[in-house]
């Protein structure tokens, strides 16, 4: 037999151990093997290649994937209708799309707005009837239909008690047909709507045999009488009656939301009404705004969370002395402040964070990158060794390399680490405070902006350590009776709530009888078994039923996060193992350039918190049932409630190696 | 004649007929069940767990985005692996005009994968393993030089590789999923094991004189 035809006959090999072979060229391929103890040889040499491979570990997707799919669905989505374009092609995790980045930073200002302009809605609403469905004509346009400033043709329909807004001019919904869900109404829907349960535990979802998603009603989104439509559960009872409003501020007319209830608004997705309204689909949105071409605005807030939130800023105001108006005060505490709360909400709320931030030049990613690496040294944030390499690398030095060795360079930078809820709030919250104008910030969570604004005050004033004046105080019980009463809180929050509402007790005696007995020791069962709908009977003192300052729950999908921590008949929760090993001592500073972090970090404000004064009273002290005397004596926090924070820094404009050739 | 239909494929077929129809929860079936081995693969075609992650929630995405469109010619299956895949050797294609100057991912990955970590030691401490831990540490040794080599291996060549001797398709599918001829697949996937080979010479090398 020739090279050649040894070298064809072998070719088959990988063929015949897969019996991929015909039973001609296999007849051949065993005369060989027969004839040629080297092409035996050379058979179990590929039969054992093939087993290595076979053999090497098998991943298993991460366990929240599920729900990161449909995350990443339900921003893209949003990242259309916010004006960012998603991308047609894959993108590298490490490189963020910057039309996804600018999109969600788009949101974050669209959601900001919304609330300044629900509350001067509101304001508005006091001084008129309260229900605005009845208001003047300048508050509410007559007509069925009208041209938005925009261009588009709004059309208000009445059906069945329900109220459509169309967009004529929507261009997204050539195709788009009743039948016919959007990707994201489906994410909605798979992501625990009435429809289609998530069950997380069994990674599976459950359907109700011949549900359909236009059976069901949409999230915070205007409903119709319960009578017109049976409800399926309490959650979706309590968002009927969800009404809009329109407004005219100054030349922008707004359409907002008022909804009965606070979980209709904290339920409902605002990226997921922001989206639909955007599009101007009839999907029963309960707010739309076409006012300007360029902006969509949207204000989700019920009426008690928006005077909340006024009387906050109020009080906030009257501290500062400031001599502004109300308003004023107001409109710039929204537009300055709010995203940077939202921020801080979504560390608070989160266990895994990722955030990114886009700087306009490498100049600005070096300046944010030390920012990051000041604070951390600044405030010893736990497992701070967890940063990745590519911070601890210097950021010049590496551009310097880059510009060496003539070839671009990666210019993201990536932080990683775990912190204590309001350890990595003060981080995100800071830098938000700090980012430049031109640098971008943005969570790339989307479901971040789902969540309830008043939620963001909570936390606001959870971390701040100074809050003992009597506006301070009030305003932080009455959040912490909130949350004492939110019965789908995890049992983390709820000791937290129960262990500030303690110590303030503590201070104020007068205020211990009237509060109300912590739910966590008297729940009767886990709080992950609850259903949405279902509320805990606390047995102290009656709770009101819609706490005025009002706590959005956290999303149910927490709660198998959360698997086994049970309460037992003493309230305490079983010991478990903590996720990661707890580090105390201050990370060490392995990087380079130590000198100039700590010469930043002396620049810093003093806002900037260390690890103990970014630290609650509640945060400080352990969680999950423990008493308030257990608290004193061990004021550790739980490693449980870590919270991991990525960080991704990258510039819009990387520095290539073409550019500038060092020597 | 057309290939008979599978009981996997049936079911695969009802579910995305319901998602064609709006519902949603079928689609989390279909995401339930294959995610785990679209992760797989993407993981052993880019050797980064996060970014295998991130590769698959797009997979997914594109897929629900474009399952108006799917024709049931082939299965659901395939077409998901077709598209991460595609997405995979995208994404390598990608990361490779850029150099990165900040460290190999391995070590991100080995930092962050702390439950890797205990599972580990859970492993190497359970009952259901009775190696020696030399055993053991050889053999994520040689583990490593596989994955290596693998990661070596051109793109085309590998996802042959990772298809058939990871995923277990058969070469109908993997011509399927690859969009080539069976014979492509067939002359891949020996140039794929071909090329392994000269690569882990040392491991085989020692595996025949141990035996």
């Amino acid at each position: 037999m020739t090279p050649d035809e040894t070298r064809q006959i072998e070719s088959h090999f990988s063929a015949y151990l897969d019996g991929e072979l015909d039973e001609a060229t296999r007849a051949a391929v065993e005369a060989h093997l027969v004839a040629s103890p080297e092409a035996r040889r050379r058979l179990e040499e590929l039969r054992r290649v093939a087993s290595l491979v076979g053999g090497l570990p098998r991943g298993e997707a991460p366990e929240d994937m599920s729900d990161a799919i449909f995350a990443r669905l339900e921003r893209e989505e949003l990242m259309a209708g916010a004006g960012g374009v998603p991308s047609a092609s894959p993108t590298p995790p490490g490189a963020l799309n910057f039309g996804r980045l600018v999109g969600a930073a788009a949101v974050l200002m669209v959601a900001g707005l919304a609330s300044y302009l629900a509350i001067d809605a509101v304001q508005e609403s006091r001084r008129a009837p309260l229900q605005i469905a009845d208001a003047g004509p300048d508050a509410r346009p007559k007509h069925k239909s009208e041209r938005t400033r925009g261009g588009g043709l709004r059309e208000e329909s009445r059906d069945s008690g329900e109220k459509a807004v169309h967009d004529k001019k929507a261009p997204h919904d050539k195709n788009a047909s009743p039948g016919s869900p959007s990707p994201l109404e489906r994410t909605e829907m798979a992501k625990g709507g009435v429809a289609g349960k998530w069950d997380k535990t069994r990674r599976s979802a459950v359907a109700p045999a011949g549900r359909q998603l236009a059976d069901r009603p949409s999230r915070g989104t205007k409903q119709s009488p319960p009578t017109a439509k049976p409800m399926d559960d309490g959650a979706t009872a309590m968002k009927a009656g969800a009404k809009s409003e329109a407004v005219r501020i100054g030349e922008r007319e707004v359409l907002a939301l008022k909804a009965k209830s606070l979980d209709a608004v904290s339920t409902a997705p605002s990226a997921v009404v922001v989206r639909k309204l955007a599009r101007g689909r009839p999907t029963g949105a309960p707010a739309v705004v076409k006012a300007d071409a360029p902006a969509t605005r949207v204000a989700m807030l019920d009426k008690e969370t928006v005077e909340a939130k006024r009387d906050v800023l109020q009080a906030q105001r009257r501290r500062s002395g400031k001599g502004k108006s109300d308003q004023d005060e107001i409109a710039e505490r929204l537009r300055k402040g709010m995203t940077v709360a939202d921020l801080e909400t979504a560390a608070l709320d989160h266990e895994r964070i990722r955030l990114s931030l886009t700087a306009p030049d490498a100049d600005e990613q070096t300046d944010m990158a030390w920012a990051i690496r000041a604070f951390l040294v600044r405030s010893e944030i736990q497992d701070a060794g967890l940063l990745d390499k590519s911070a601890k690398l210097d950021v010049g030095r590496r551009f310097y390399l880059a510009r060496r060795s003539g070839r671009d360079a990666s210019s993201v930078d990536r932080f990683v680490l775990r912190g204590t809820p309001a350890q990595v709030a003060g981080l995100v919250g800071e830098l938000g405070r700090r980012a430049p104008r031109d640098v971008r910030v943005a969570l790339a969570t989307p479901t971040i902006l789902a969540e309830g604004w008043d939620r963001a005050n909570v936390a606001a004033k959870m971390l701040k350590p100074d809050q003992t004046d009597r506006d301070g105080q009030a305003e932080v019980q009455r959040a912490a009776r909130a949350i004492a009463s939110e019965p789908r809180l995890n049992l983390g929050q709820r000791a937290e709530a129960i262990d500030l509402r303690d110590s303030l007790a503590r201070t104020a005696p007068e205020a211990k009888a009237k509060a109300p007995a912590p739910q966590a020791e008297a729940l009767p069962m886990p709080v992950q078994q609850r259903s949405l709908g279902e509320t805990a009977e606390p047995e102290g003192p009656a709770m009101p039923t819609r706490p005025k300052f009002g706590f959005a729950a956290r999303p149910a999908k927490s709660a198998p996060k959360r698997a086994g921590s049970r309460v037992t008949a003493k309230g305490a929760p079983p010991a478990r193992a903590p996720k990661a090993p707890a580090r105390t001592k201050r990370a060490p500073a392995r990087h380079a350039g130590l000198a100039a972090n700590q010469a930043i970090t002396r620049s810093l404000p003093s806002s900037v918190p260390t690890s103990r004064q970014a630290q609650p009273k509640a945060a400080q002290a352990p969680r999950r049932g423990r008493t308030a005397t257990q608290a004193t004596t061990r004021p550790t926090p739980d490693h449980e409630d870590l919270v991991t924070l990525v960080i991704t820094l990258e510039t819009t404009q990387p520095v290539r190696g073409t550019e500038q050739k060092l020597p | 004649m057309p290939a008979p239909v599978t009981a996997i494929q049936f079911e695969d077929a009802l579910l995305v007929e319901q998602c064609q129809q709006g519902d949603m929860a079928a689609f989390g079936q279909l995401v339930a069940k294959y995610q785990d081995k679209v992760y797989n693969t993407c993981w052993r075609m880019i050797g980064n767990r996060e970014d295998a992650a991130d590769l698959t929630q797009e997979a997914f995405c594109k897929a629900l985005a474009a399952i108006g469109s799917f024709q049931r010619r082939g299965g659901f299956y395939t077409w998901v692996f077709r598209i991460a895949v595609n997405l995979t050797i995208s994404y390598r294609q990608r990361a490779r005009r850029t150099v990165n100057l900040s460290g190999s991912d391995d070590d991100e990955d080995s930092v962050l994968s702390l439950e890797n970590q205990a599972a580990g030691l859970m492993r190497r401490t359970g009952r259901d393993n009775p190696a020696s831990p030399e055993v053991d540490a050889h053999g994520r040794e040689v583990q490593a030089l596989v994955a290596q080599a693998l990661d070596g291996l051109e793109d085309e060549y590998r996802a042959a590789v990772v298809l058939r001797d990871i995923e277990g398709f058969d070469y109908g599918e993997i011509a399927e999923i690859l969009d080539v001829a069976p014979g492509t697949v067939k002359s891949r996937l020996h140039r794929g094991r071909m090329a392994l080979r000269e690569r882990l010479r040392t491991v085989l090398d020692v595996a025949e004189r141990d035996a």
